[in-house]
């Protein structure tokens, strides 16, 4: 009886991951237009909901589908074999909080609200065969004058630590912090 | 999304010709045949008005232009039109191109193909609250109660949408002339396939990123673009006014976007995906941006073409007069009532006009506001007044001197604007390029021609086409300004329109100041890294992407014509200097740099200091470099010529100007490298520093050192070909051991030591190591922060990577920067974190300590910083320095900042 029950688990998970494929054939590309829409809370579509019906059924113990929510370490850059690469740093898990904490450091008393950094996508970047975990966020906030801002960033994936950043929020009227210049004139040495 | 593509061009026409009956309606003071009773405009969307028609009421401009009146509040009862917006029931839609490929069976016939995109690529909507939904449509009418929220976000989406077909349409006709039309001479930088890319939008490796646009963002009176989250946000004030009530200014941040799009469509390659083996479009991780945060001259190039967007538009040489007017009197200032585009708008200064030597020219009017034009402001917005005036007479001269097959001014405005945006394309698509191949003609996944893997056209390589484009060799006027010439040549002057000659392109360059350059670089500033040699376009002659369209580039670069140049003064980097006593400004007063500090990191700079190795908190505001301070230095740099000096640039950033004393020393100074060698898993030696002596600085005698060969790599003579740092490819047992390369870039600093012999300049590693005996972990930036990029030559004196350049945006002759910005009251003057580079100061080092930082400057009207032709020299030899050549010190002037560390 026992050994029919693990039968039954097993066709019906097969079952269920195969019925997920066959409605979402290109899972990846599916996924991104699911998140581009997030915010629009449309009706679920009917496919929508024979995945939710499809994996409602699914005991919990497998009700995950296999397909991996695991972001995957893209490899990036010029090289021609990966099993060639040395990668030179490692993952560590609390890459975020690292980067974040600097962020703070920095800021120091300013107050930043709804600071989000959202991965976009963890990369391995080779250049003559080494490697180097890379993650690449969004990061954005409101500025303490209100102002909402953003950029995207890399950061290495076990210092925490920005490796360049890029795409700042460019304002039509802006009024940067300036520094009263005259009193700090430095005279030449004799 | 087919029907969508079928039907998009059909209700462009129609949408068109509405507008222009509008306007024609409005020029005649008649009432157009779509123009809605006032009595009507009040629907709601459960009406029926329009239904089935997917058509909304819109407003086709802002109310001062509707009305003819000076208005401050939006009142557009009697002047909406019925124009349709979207099939769709939500407030979205996709778009695509049509792209031309040559008819394999008939080389004479080309072949359209719709290129779609595979997701939105433009949602509309009220905010940017999460929980805000996409509007939608009833009864297929977008009909809604004039003046509210839903009103505006329809409206909102029928200008953009606009705005974003009619470029779509450019673009499909750029790219048809210049892969398929144009005589070859050039290689094309738009992109060759937009098909596998997608790129002619956002993408993110093919897939199309939505431009999301909130028509009532959370802003007081402000707008901007944010290119990390592909929005634009338009504000609004309690008072009723919103910033999309003026179209034009939905066009010019809609314009910022497209900048970004020109710019970055290169960046998306398709080819085999090593993760998958499959083929696949594989964006760069960067992409590359028109200007930086505070003031540049790239970012006045972007809203200068951003203000041209409105012109591309509505044909109207005045931006944001309704905006500008609103604000004016929601702020009680004076804002001028407008921005204007052309040197007839009445707006102007005394003796700015469209004549002779009176055009808004470079760079003596980069400060000039036309509202206020006793006021002398640094902004991107005032500078780009020469760039946008710039455009619209370029445009104005291809109405006239082109030859068109119709009379229509508006059909002729069409086909004059998409030859401007031809060049933009081109310029934009070559400046942008991360993948540093400048043209798909030498691209080897293009191509399927491996041997150009190392060919690179632009921005040096792909590992540093980032730093290139954005601080070593940014878009400047002379930049920007010599690639948009060079496209004019190739483009117009030799293909769409020959009636506008290079002569009359040059004389209208040179009416805005800006013939800077001495030659067009038609061969290109190529160089092959991986053989190491400089490259021209013509040694890729007969290349092809496809069959019968061979490259056919030119031998020789195109020399300006010298008669041409009159208004544009040259001036040699010699006349700009440093300032005779007072050197620099040291800002170190620790408020100020916290607040500094804490302002770029909010920008997006990445200025993270040495925990417990220096901070603010030793800053003690006694206006020197103290140990442990964050400083900020802005060079009080002196223009000792008799003409203005525009787009002043200093450089903090590591450059190839120290020499390997033994070039089989290559190990970095650290302790993991010091056992390697010590236990034999490594053999050579840990490297050491002397400084190349440039200007007779340091003398041999203060040590430092000189050589002739150009072609020795490791010479000072010899400038670093691609930029490498540090080489981390020695790997034994899964150590890495990282190493210089023999040219590596180095930190700007060097120390004085004194021995009892002898006093030298040495490099900082040699100086922790020898004077202070400092470890790894007490170094500036040490193993724990910057792993295998440790570099001991940052140890005592390092520059933050967020602001290792300085912009100063004009210096008067016979000033320095700080008296141009006083002017002739000589009031005070402030710095913002766009003239200043920050550096932190190791509190190890003992008071007393003598530094030398070497900086590199320039500016963009310089005569002798991008080539090093003289009048008199045969034209063979005119060239513009190759990308390379930015590593070292041949295209700058070399400033020795001198100081001592006190407490």
């Amino acid at each position: 009886m026992k050994k029919n029950n693990k039968i039954t688990l097993t066709l019906l998970s097969i079952c269920a991951v195969t019925s997920f494929f066959l409605i979402n054939p290109n899972n990846e590309i599916t996924k991104k237009i699911v998140e581009s829409k997030k915010s629009k809370q449309i009706t679920p579509k009917l496919n929508d909901k024979k995945v939710s019906r499809a994996i409602a059924s699914i005991p919990k113990a497998v009700s995950t589908p296999p397909i991996a929510r695991k972001i995957k370490r893209e490899y990036r850059g010029n090289f021609s074999n990966l099993n060639d690469i040395t990668v030179v740093n490692k993952v560590d898990k609390d890459w975020k909080e690292k980067y974040q904490k600097n962020f703070l450091r920095m800021t120091s008393k300013e107050k930043v609200k709804d600071l989000k950094i959202e991965l976009k996508k963890s990369m391995v970047q080779v250049k003559n065969n080494i490697g180097r975990n890379l993650e690449h966020v969004v990061v954005s906030y409101i500025k303490p004058n209100g102002q909402p801002f953003s950029f995207e960033a890399l950061i290495d994936s076990e210092t925490g630590r920005i490796v360049q950043t890029w795409n700042k929020t460019r304002y039509e009227f802006k009024k940067p912090f300036k520094i009263q210049g005259d009193k700090y004139l430095y005279k030449k040495e004799v | 999304m087919g029907e969508r593509i079928r039907d998009k061009k059909f209700t462009l026409g129609i949408k068109w010709i509405a507008i222009l009956v509008g306007f024609s309606g409005l020029q005649y003071g008649c009432v157009g045949i779509t123009e809605v009773d006032p009595a009507d405009s009040g629907r709601s969307a459960v009406s029926t008005a329009l239904a089935g028609s997917n058509q909304a009421y819109i407003y086709p401009d802002n109310p001062i232009a509707l009305t003819g009146k000076n208005v401050t509040k939006a009142n557009f009862s009697g002047y909406l039109l019925a124009q349709f917006i979207t099939a769709n029931n939500l407030l979205e839609t996709k778009c695509g191109l049509t792209e031309y490929f040559p008819d394999p069976f008939n080389n004479s016939q080309l072949i359209p193909m719709s290129v779609n995109s595979n997701d939105e690529c433009l949602i509309v909507l009220n905010d940017a609250n999460t929980s805000t939904e996409v509007l939608q449509s009833s009864d297929e009418s977008w009909v809604f109660t004039t003046d509210s929220d839903e009103f505006y976000q329809v409206n909102t989406f029928f200008h953009v949408n606009s705005i974003l077909d009619r470029y779509l349409e450019s673009m499909s006709f750029a790219h048809k002339y210049v892969h398929l039309e144009s005589n070859g001479s050039l290689p094309p930088a738009t992109k060759y396939k937009f098909s596998e890319t997608g790129s002619y939008w956002f993408t993110d490796s093919g897939l199309t990123k939505a431009l999301k646009a909130y028509s009532k963002c959370y802003l007081e009176l402000n707008a901007f673009f944010s290119p990390a989250l592909d929005t634009l946000c338009f504000g609004y004030d309690d008072s009723g006014f919103k910033l999309v009530q003026d179209p034009s200014i939905i066009y010019h941040e809609v314009g910022h976007a497209i900048v970004k799009s020109l710019m970055n469509q290169r960046n998306v390659e398709y080819q085999v995906d090593p993760n998958t083996s499959l083929p696949a479009a594989i964006s760069h991780p960067y992409q590359s941006s028109l200007g930086e945060l505070f003031y540049d001259e790239a970012g006045a190039i972007n809203e200068g073409i951003a203000d041209w967007f409105s012109y591309y538009m509505n044909q109207r040489t005045k931006v944001a007069e309704f905006a500008f007017t609103a604000i004016g009197k929601i702020n009680n200032t004076d804002l001028g009532g407008y921005r204007p585009i052309d040197e007839d708008e009445d707006i102007h200064a005394t003796g700015i006009s469209t004549a002779q030597g009176e055009r808004v020219s470079y760079p003596k009017l980069l400060h000039y506001d036309p509202a206020n034009p006793t006021l002398n402001i640094e902004d991107v917005h005032y500078a780009s007044g020469i760039v946008s005036h710039y455009l619209v007479a370029l445009t104005k001269q291809l109405k006239t001197s082109c030859s068109y097959t119709t009379t229509d001014t508006d059909k002729i405005h069409a086909e004059a604007t998409n030859f401007v945006m031809l060049l933009l394309s081109e310029t934009l698509g070559e400046i942008g390029d991360l993948t540093a191949k400048g043209s798909d003609f030498f691209s080897q996944h293009a191509t399927g021609n491996n041997a150009q893997k190392n060919v690179y056209f632009t921005n040096l390589n792909k590992e540093e086409s980032y730093l290139w484009t954005q601080v070593v060799n940014p878009p400047n006027f002379r930049r920007f300004f010599r690639i948009f010439g060079k496209n004019i040549l190739h483009h117009i002057s030799s293909g769409l329109c020959p009636q506008f000659s290079i002569d009359e392109s040059e004389q209208l360059l040179d009416e805005y100041g800006l013939l800077l350059f001495k030659s067009y670089e038609d061969r290109g500033n190529g160089f092959n890294t991986g053989s190491l040699t400089d490259e021209v376009y013509s040694g890729y002659y007969a290349s092809s992407l496809f069959a019968s369209r061979p490259l056919l580039p030119v031998i020789q670069n195109s020399q300006v014509n010298e008669s041409n140049r009159r208004n544009s003064i040259l001036i040699s980097k010699s006349f700009l200097e440093i300032s005779s006593d007072s050197v620099a400004y040291v800002i170190d007063g620790q408020a100020d740099i916290k607040a500094l500090l804490a302002n770029l990191t909010f920008e997006g700079e990445d200025v993270t200091t040495s925990v417990n190795i220096a901070g603010p908190e030793f800053n003690n505001n006694n206006v020197k470099i103290s140990p442990g301070e964050v400083v900020a230095l802005s060079l009080n740099l002196f223009n000792n010529s008799n003409s203005a000096m525009g787009g002043v640039q200093f450089l903090a950033n590591d450059w190839d100007h120290m020499k390997l004393t033994d070039n089989t020393k290559l190990y970095t100074n650290r302790t993991s490298n010091i056992n390697g060698l010590n236990s034999s898993d490594i053999a050579g030696g840990i490297a050491t520093h002397s400084p190349c002596t440039f200007d007779n600085f340091p003398t041999s005698s203060e040590g430092g050192v000189t050589d002739t060969s150009t072609t020795t790599q490791g010479n000072c003579s010899y400038s670093s070909k691609t930029n490498t740092a540090i080489d981390e490819t020695e790997i034994v047992s899964s150590v890495s051991f990282p190493k210089y390369d023999l040219d590596a870039p180095q930190p700007i600093c060097m120390v004085q030591y004194n021995d009892e012999s002898e006093t030298k300049w040495v490099s900082q590693d040699f100086y922790r190591n020898y004077e202070l005996g400092l470890e790894d972990s007490d170094c500036l930036n040490n193993p724990s922060m910057s792993g295998n990029g440790f570099n001991g030559n940052e140890c005592l004196m390092r520059i933050l990577p967020g602001a290792a350049q300085g912009v100063l945006g004009k210096i008067d002759p016979q000033s320095t920067w700080a008296d141009t910005i006083k002017g002739e009251n000589q009031t005070s003057f402030s710095f913002d974190g766009g003239h200043v580079v920050l550096m932190e100061v190791n509190k190890w080092i003992k008071p007393g300590t003598k530094f030398n930082c070497r900086f590199r400057a320039r500016f963009s009207n310089c005569s002798d910083c991008f080539d090093s032709f003289k009048f008199g020299d045969a034209a063979s030899t005119l060239k513009d320095y190759s990308d390379h050549q930015y590593s070292g010190n041949i295209p700058y002037k070399v400033i020795n900042l001198q100081f001592t560390v006190l407490d």
